[in-house]
């Protein structure tokens, strides 16, 4: 089962090949958004930096720690990986490994269409899932006023978390929904040649 | 059905679906819904496990560890820091036989201290050195042999995203493990240096130095050889003065990271911001960083983070569904039953690993086989953290071997040679993965060798 053909030579030209399928043709407006949602990612993660610095810096030499540093943090890093995935999913980097896939793409692309729509509509109804979940824990955190942190000393509602997470898992559910119809459409116009 | 049934259903279909191409966090996440359900009999139960796994697994201020360090390794591979510390240790080594290798390892043991992925370290040494070994008549199979050998030191010699990973799996701390693993990384990068002179020994030519001929044999055991007098002779403009600012920052920034979670002064996430930051004013004053750059380095920064933290989030509920069917107690009884012996569960992880390793990607790796064995590693009281060592260096060896060794492929695509195949890179690599073989052995015979720093 596990391994390749003998007379499969991988392709050496481009390793990216056997990592990450190419980039193909995607929706314009669902692109945006997922740019959108990662440029915000990526200014989260070098505030996060600064921030932790300013709390070291702080703490050491003025004795004066940034409050809160803890649960921003723990805020910061499930937002940033949430707004960031859908982007990740798009650009090929979400992790698989496709030596064998690339290998069956090249002799039978039907059959790899096929394969690679079964994969895309599990993710989809996978992050549908926690994308649902994950809304209802929005709206009750909303609701109640949840937060993290001490009373008296520091406390961050938790709201954006859950609201990043049903977001970014529904942008999951479009982006792997963008890929099972780009599939559809490429059986389709191979059954047609 | 009993609960190692259920077990090794579950691996066996991993298995298939992640080789088959399926994305590694929907595999698992798919047949941990699916072996919850089936355990429980009861959809709502599958459900809520997929959701608090997703909702509360990376919800910890540790996490922040994994874009800092990556930022790190990522910054400092935009700069020339690699070359300039290649350079000051071909100077100082270039007399020795096989010293431009020795170089390359030595380079790449400094460069794998402030970064934390191979597949850095594997691209940059491929620009940085390749071409001067070639230069001077190395043998293109040992040439990139070397730095496939060297680029997995990356993930060894602290930071490295794979002990951070690890540390996850296990609930350990990521400081204890970055210390543990400095005694081994720095044992594997000397081992290289006297693996790379046996070869040039026993066969110089692989070093360019033609047999007999133009090697000085030296009284004393013939240490000094007279490589192509080019090489020896030629000025690299480096002195003492010269050597000392191009090292001084970069062991300033390794000292204030690894000295600040070894005294204490920093957590882990911390260490990863402070050393973030230190990377930047590094880069920023060699004049390599303007917005555009830290920008993209921030981008493939959450790329890599987002990609490390669902495959975390989806071992998460892999573990949780492998306690649900019962298999860790079913596997500590049937151990202990059929009389197992230490050493002998120790074999049989280690080949699952390396079997595995010709195929999956390190992480992975680690993911699947790891929360199986966990609770019996727990029940035999194994240091989990000194067992950790021992697992990067075996899933390591994995980037080497064919058919699909990812550090191999990388060096491949990043030399773009039609005359160096990637079979002769996996053959100038095999040397380099024996002698992780051998390290590996050491560790877990002199488990002591983690501990030093901890």
């Amino acid at each position: 089962m596990a391994t390749p053909t003998p007379d499969r030579t991988p392709s050496p030209s481009d390793p990216s090949e056997g990592l990450t399928p190419p980039a193909e043709d995607g929706i314009a407006p669902l692109d945006w958004l997922t740019t959108g949602l990662n440029a915000v990612g990526t200014a989260m993660i070098l505030g996060l930096m600064v921030l932790i610095n300013a709390d070291v810096i702080g703490r050491n030499f003025f004795r004066a720690p940034v409050p809160g540093v803890v649960e921003m943090v723990e805020a910061a890093i499930v937002i940033i990986v949430f707004l960031q995935v859908g982007h990740t999913l798009r650009v090929g980097r979400f992790t698989r490994s496709d030596g064998l896939f690339m290998a069956i793409a090249k002799r039978r692309p039907r059959v790899a269409a096929g394969m690679d729509l079964f994969y895309a509509l599990t993710g989809a109804v996978l992050f549908g899932i926690i994308a649902v979940a994950a809304w209802q824990r929005f709206r009750e955190a909303l609701e109640f006023g949840y937060f993290a942190g001490i009373q008296g000393a520091f406390t961050l509602p938790t709201w954006p978390v859950e609201l990043a997470i049903s977001l970014g898992s529904g942008v999951m559910v479009v982006q792997f929904l963008a890929i099972c119809w780009l599939r559809v459409n490429e059986m389709r116009r191979r059954t047609n040649i | 059905m009993s609960g190692l049934a259920i077990g090794s259903v579950s691996i066996g279909l991993i298995l298939i679906l992640v080789y088959a191409g399926m994305y590694v966090p929907v595999a698992l996440t798919l047949i941990s819904f699916l072996g919850t359900w089936f355990i429980t009999d009861n959809l709502g139960v599958a459900q809520s496990l997929l959701t608090l796994k997703a909702v509360e697994t990376i919800r910890s201020q540790e996490f922040g560890v994994i874009p800092l360090f990556v930022m790190m390794g990522l910054l400092v591979s935009t700069s020339n820091i690699a070359k300039e510390v290649f350079e000051v240790a071909n100077h100082y080594l270039k007399r020795l036989m096989g010293g431009l290798g020795m170089a390359t390892v030595a380079a790449n043991a400094v460069f794998a201290a402030i970064t934390g992925v191979s597949i850095a370290s594997a691209a940059v040494f491929t620009r940085v050195a390749v071409p001067e070994m070639l230069r001077f008549g190395y043998s293109p199979r040992f040439a990139t042999g070397v730095v496939a050998g060297s680029s997995i030191l990356g993930m060894l010699i602290p930071p490295s995203i794979l002990l951070i990973v690890y540390a996850f799996i296990v609930e350990q701390s990521v400081g204890a493990l970055f210390l543990a693993a400095i005694v081994p990384g720095l044992i594997l990068s000397v081992l290289y240096c006297v693996g790379i002179y046996a070869i040039a020994r026993f066969s110089p030519a692989t070093v360019g130095l033609a047999p007999g001929g133009a090697t000085l044999a030296v009284a004393g055991g013939g240490a000094v050889a007279a490589p192509m007098p080019s090489q020896v002779d030629e000025d690299d403009g480096i002195d003492a003065a010269a050597a000392l600012q191009r090292l001084l920052p970069i062991f300033a920034l390794v000292a204030l990271v690894i000295g600040g979670i070894y005294g204490g002064f920093f957590t882990p996430t911390e260490a990863g911001a402070v050393g973030a930051l230190g990377a930047l004013v590094l880069t920023g004053l060699k004049g390599m960083l303007s917005f555009k750059v830290l920008w993209k380095v921030a981008v493939e920064t959450g790329h890599i983070t987002a990609s490390i933290c669902f495959l975390i989030i989806a071992a998460g509920m892999y573990s949780s569904m492998l306690g649900l069917s019962g298999i860790p107690g079913e596997l500590e009884a049937w151990v202990r039953g059929a009389g197992f012996e230490v050493w002998a569960l120790i074999t049989i992880y280690i080949i699952i690993i390396l079997l595995m390793g010709t195929i999956l990607d390190s992480i992975s790796i680690m993911l699947i086989v790891v929360p199986i064995f966990l609770p019996l590693f727990q029940a035999f009281n194994f240091d989990l953290i000194w067992f950790g060592v021992v697992t990067i260096i075996a899933v390591e060896i994995g980037l080497l071997t064919p058919p699909l060794g990812i550090a191999v492929y990388v060096i491949k695509s990043t030399l773009d040679d039609d005359r160096i195949s990637l079979k002769d890179i996996f053959i100038g690599a095999a040397p380099f993965a024996l002698m992780m073989f051998m390290v590996m052995l050491l560790v877990i015979a002199f488990p002591g060798l983690t501990s030093v720093f901890r």
